[in-house]
């Protein structure tokens, strides 16, 4: 039995992911079974009850989605925690490279997300349409999304039961140290170049949203991911960390950056979600989604202002910008 | 968020006291245990890694079967030859055992014009005025322990001490330590170097142990194996582990209680569950009515979910309030004894309030998961209740 | 208007079925003032639950001001109820822990209107009923007529076209008739449908009845 299983912290989470788990498979159940019965042409009280349990479904998902939402921090937070214990680890980035399952858990935590927040938004127009008119597809996608989190759930024990604490391991600074001397910027972009991208494409996707223009939109979302990641990664990063090399996604979730990482990739990752949630919403069920591309906006405007604020804040004060230190030699 | 909805919820919610009550008080009580147990084992925690922050990186012994020696004073010269290591501190401490009461003080002799290696006694040497404590020959430092326990037994500010060959030294108190992180130095006598030998009967050439910083983490591993491989009776024991040591010892604590509390979450889960599928008939007909009044499905979940929620808001509310004021005000009574057994009377730890959000978090969802998801299906089911049961 | 055709609802038993009301067509005009009358067990509140989208049919058609409702989803029959139905209960179905002015908002609850909108509504509906001076008291502490007059205001609310009445006379006292059918006569002025469900003659002697439907064993007689 590894000892970090015992971990308070990790523990909660554990036991917090199975609970939820366990929730959702009754859901499944559920989910399954409409699938077989539901024909809603039928005036059968079967089908008057399916209906109802269509609704089992519906605040069973919305809850786990809640919870989720505020265990994906917890999750980042609890590496951030054992760090402590983890020789050599320094932050979050040190121990969720500690082996294969990290980097992949992050990831469909993520999308795991993303697609509860579809099936919602699907859910939501369906319910208000007078036929049911989308009741397979979100079924569908609650299957699949459930395939995920048991996917999830493995993995989340995989991971933690797999984290030796007594190896010695890397740190951000070897991590993406390594990568200093080679451009590690996408499209072989310089970091002038990719600031000018980033403040444009803030620009398209406001300007597409209001101009409703949704595929113009949905090229700037998906150009937002790497280059509003690799901006903040290369240059808003180091201003935050006041450090012109020190190029981590993990540590300005510490206390020392007083958790600014949280809003920072927060509001990123929910403008992203909430923007493609948004497009499907208009492309694919034809339903106005303003309300949700408002939040979007929201989010992305949040995510910028702090960016930008951390950059004007380090120029008031000391006058100057960053420049990176070339370094010789990297540990 | 329509305010008229939430207006209606606390109407309802208040006019179904009777049904909430319980569920209430119960909760209360998990709550306040759970965040009792995790209050306290975080705040000894942080005093531990408080303490250890001022604790030299890595201390070097010399080792006679299991029991510590004292070790000749020669060694440093062997030590300082490792390229890492620019200063090692010789160190000189034991315990003083006071026969007749039982208990024992850690008398420390300290160069008082050195650097020291211990980063807590830097600070509080440098605000000392060293030529005031030097004026006396006979003067010492004395921990909050041991200042309680001088003003207990009415010593006044001198204590007498005797050799082991029966010699007594009568010691002055200067002034007490400052109280930040008991767990380590509330026992602690500091006297000059010589004084201590004195005391503890420690030969003039040798000292207790040598302490030694190295700054560069990455180096630690290294320095580990070349000081281990200098004699064959070294232990070198470096902060890290000993910080871990602790640490797995919070953790193994804490996972025991998280396993009793599990055994209790199930078996108040299944209250829960009984308690929200009770049939309460005035209810049953209530959102009946409700839903005759044309509130749908949606509407009535909501009601409910949010009423869950309400009762999961006011009980972490109080039972966190209340749990903070039992470990941080009165200090844990009863509950500290079963945490630390009641051996360590000397240590005590101390209640720095140590409350961050993840604390926080940590006890909302070891709550709110089971909470909600025991209550889920019986809130559903009286949500979808059929309009058709008003007209009865 | 309503338009009911070949309207069936029926309980499956095992392999019988019993039929609460069977192959019911009729249809009413809007302003109109109908009377359901049978005995108990006739099938008239079956009907009229049908008609105010509470129960569902088990066949048929059934169609109010032109909207099908004998296969809606939840979310657009409750809208429907909340709509275009106001209903008085049998035994009035106060929510007894709450106020009289609670009791009566709380169909624009999911409305999402404002509190200052929701009470302007409140309160003119609540005078219709002639309740106002009540609007603070616990509903539990109302005579039957207060209750029955609450209950009035609350189906009066949402502004419905249609306002249905299951049994509204059986508790109570002649006085309090007479001020019910009062309102009963002020509302059909105001062009509302009623439809009334009872048993009590009394209604056959009103003057501006325009259609008395007899029912019986859940058929339809003239």
């Amino acid at each position: 039995m590894n000892s970090l299983l015992l971990n308070t912290d990790i523990a909660i989470f554990l036991l917090g992911e199975f609970i939820l788990w366990v929730v959702l498979l009754i859901a499944f159940g559920v989910n399954l079974y409409l699938l077989k019965k539901w024909d809603f042409h039928s005036y059968t009280n079967l089908q008057y009850r399916i209906e109802k349990l269509a609704y089992l479904i519906m605040v069973i998902i919305i809850f786990s989605f809640l919870m989720k939402f505020i265990l994906l921090p917890y999750f980042v937070f609890t590496m951030d925690k054992i760090s402590d214990i983890v020789p050599g680890a320094m932050c979050s980035a040190g121990v969720i490279s500690f082996n294969a399952y990290g980097m992949k858990l992050f990831f469909i935590k993520m999308a795991i997300l993303l697609l509860l927040m579809i099936w919602l938004m699907i859910n939501h127009y369906d319910i208000e349409a007078k036929v049911y008119p989308w009741f397979r597809a979100k079924s569908w996608l609650f299957v699949f999304i459930f395939i995920l989190i048991t996917i999830e759930l493995y993995w989340d024990y995989a991971f933690f039961a797999d984290i030796d604490i007594h190896k010695v391991l890397n740190c951000c600074s070897t991590l993406y140290g390594l990568l200093e001397g080679v451009n590690p910027l996408p499209f072989g972009l310089d970091k002038r170049e990719i600031i000018i991208l980033f403040y444009m494409i803030y620009a398209m996707i406001i300007s597409s949203t209001f101009g409703k223009q949704n595929y113009i939109l949905l090229i700037g979302l998906i150009l937002f991911i790497p280059i509003g990641y690799y901006s903040v990664l290369y240059f808003f990063g180091t201003y935050i960390y006041e450090m012109p090399n020190h190029n981590c996604p993990f540590c300005m979730l510490q206390k020392d950056y007083y958790y600014i990482g949280y809003p920072l990739w927060g509001s990123f990752f929910g403008g992203v979600f909430l923007g493609i949630t948004a497009i499907l919403a208009e492309e694919r069920l034809k339903k106005d989604s303003k309300r949700l591309k408002y939040l979007m906006v929201l989010s992305f405007t949040i995510f910028v202002t702090i960016c930008t604020f951390f950059v004007l804040h380090y120029y008031y004060k000391n006058g100057v910008f960053l420049e990176p230190v070339k370094v010789e030699m990297v540990m | 968020m329509n305010s008229p909805f939430f207006r209606f919820l606390l109407l309802s919610f208040y006019s179904e006291k009777a049904k909430q009550i319980t569920v209430i008080i119960f909760s209360i009580i998990i709550i306040f245990i759970l965040s009792s147990v995790l209050f306290l084992s975080t705040s000894m925690h942080y005093s531990i890694t408080e303490a250890l922050k001022y604790q030299p990186d890595f201390i070097v012994q010399k080792m006679a079967g299991d029991r510590r020696v004292n070790i000749s004073e020669r060694v440093t010269d062997e030590l300082i030859e490792i390229p890492s290591i620019a200063k090692v501190t010789p160190r000189v401490y034991g315990r003083y055992f006071l026969k007749p009461l039982g208990k024992s003080f850690l008398v420390v002799g300290v160069d008082f014009f050195d650097v020291q290696s211990h980063r807590g006694l830097e600070k509080i040497i440098d605000n000392m005025d060293l030529n005031k404590f030097f004026k006396r020959r006979d003067n010492m430092l004395v921990g909050e322990g041991v200042d309680r326990f001088m003003r207990e037994h009415h010593y006044d500010n001198n204590m007498t001490f005797f050799t082991p060959k029966g010699k007594a030294i009568t010691l002055h108190k200067f002034a007490t330590l400052p109280k930040n992180s008991e767990l380590v130095s509330s026992d602690m006598v500091i006297v000059p170097i010589d004084l201590a030998k004195k005391i503890l009967g420690i030969k003039r050439r040798e000292v207790s142990d040598f302490a030694f910083n190295v700054p560069n983490i990455l180096e630690w591993e290294i320095v580990t194996i070349k000081v281990s491989a200098l004699d064959y009776d070294l232990r070198v024991i470096n902060k890290k582990e000993s910080y871990k040591a602790y640490a797995e010892f919070f953790d193994f604590k804490g996972g025991f209680f998280l396993s009793i509390f599990l055994i209790v979450l199930i078996s108040f889960s299944l209250i829960l569950y009984q308690r929200y599928s009770q049939l309460y008939s005035t209810e049953r007909r209530n959102i009946g009515v409700l839903r005759a009044l044309g509130w749908s499905i949606k509407d009535t979940l909501k009601l409910k979910f949010f009423e869950a929620l309400l009762v999961v808001f006011i009980s972490y509310t109080i039972g966190v309030s209340l749990a903070y004021i039992f470990v941080y005000i009165f200090h844990a009574p009863i509950l500290k004894n079963i945490f630390l057994g009641s051996s360590n009377i000397m240590v005590e730890p101390t209640f720095v309030p140590v409350i961050d959000i993840f604390l926080l978090s940590s006890i909302f969802l070891l709550y709110a998961i089971p909470f909600i998801a025991s209550v889920i299906i019986p809130v559903w089911r009286i949500s979808t209740t059929n309009p058709k049961e008003a007209m009865r | 208007m309503i338009e009911i055709k070949n309207l069936n609802r029926y309980y499956q038993v095992g392999k019988e079925r019993f039929y609460a009301i069977r192959d019911i067509s009729l249809s009413i005009k809007k302003g109109e003032f109908v009377l359901f009358h049978g005995v108990s067990g006739s099938g008239k509140t079956t009907l009229l639950s049908i008609i105010a989208g509470v129960d569902r049919p088990s066949s048929g058609m059934i169609s109010v001001n032109n909207e099908l409702i004998s296969k809606l989803p939840d979310q657009h029959l409750s809208r429907f109820r909340n709509r275009e139905i106001g209903i008085i209960f049998q035994h009035y179905n106060l929510l007894e822990s709450l106020t009289v002015y609670d009791n009566v908002s709380a169909p624009l609850i999911p409305e999402r209107l404002s509190l200052k909108e929701i009470d302007k509504r409140v309160k003119k509906s609540l005078k219709i009923a002639n309740i106002s001076h009540k609007a603070n008291s616990i509903a539990s502490t109302l005579s039957g007529g207060e209750k029955q007059r609450c209950a009035i205001a609350r189906a009066l609310v949402t502004d419905a076209s249609i306002i249905v009445c299951d049994e509204p006379t059986a508790n109570l006292d002649r006085a309090n008739i007479d001020i019910f059918l009062d309102i009963l006569k002020k509302l059909h002025k105001l062009n509302k449908t009623i439809i009334v469900s009872t048993h009590d003659p009394i209604f056959q002697k009103l003057d501006y009845i325009d259609q008395i439907i007899h029912l019986e064993d859940g058929v339809l007689v003239s």
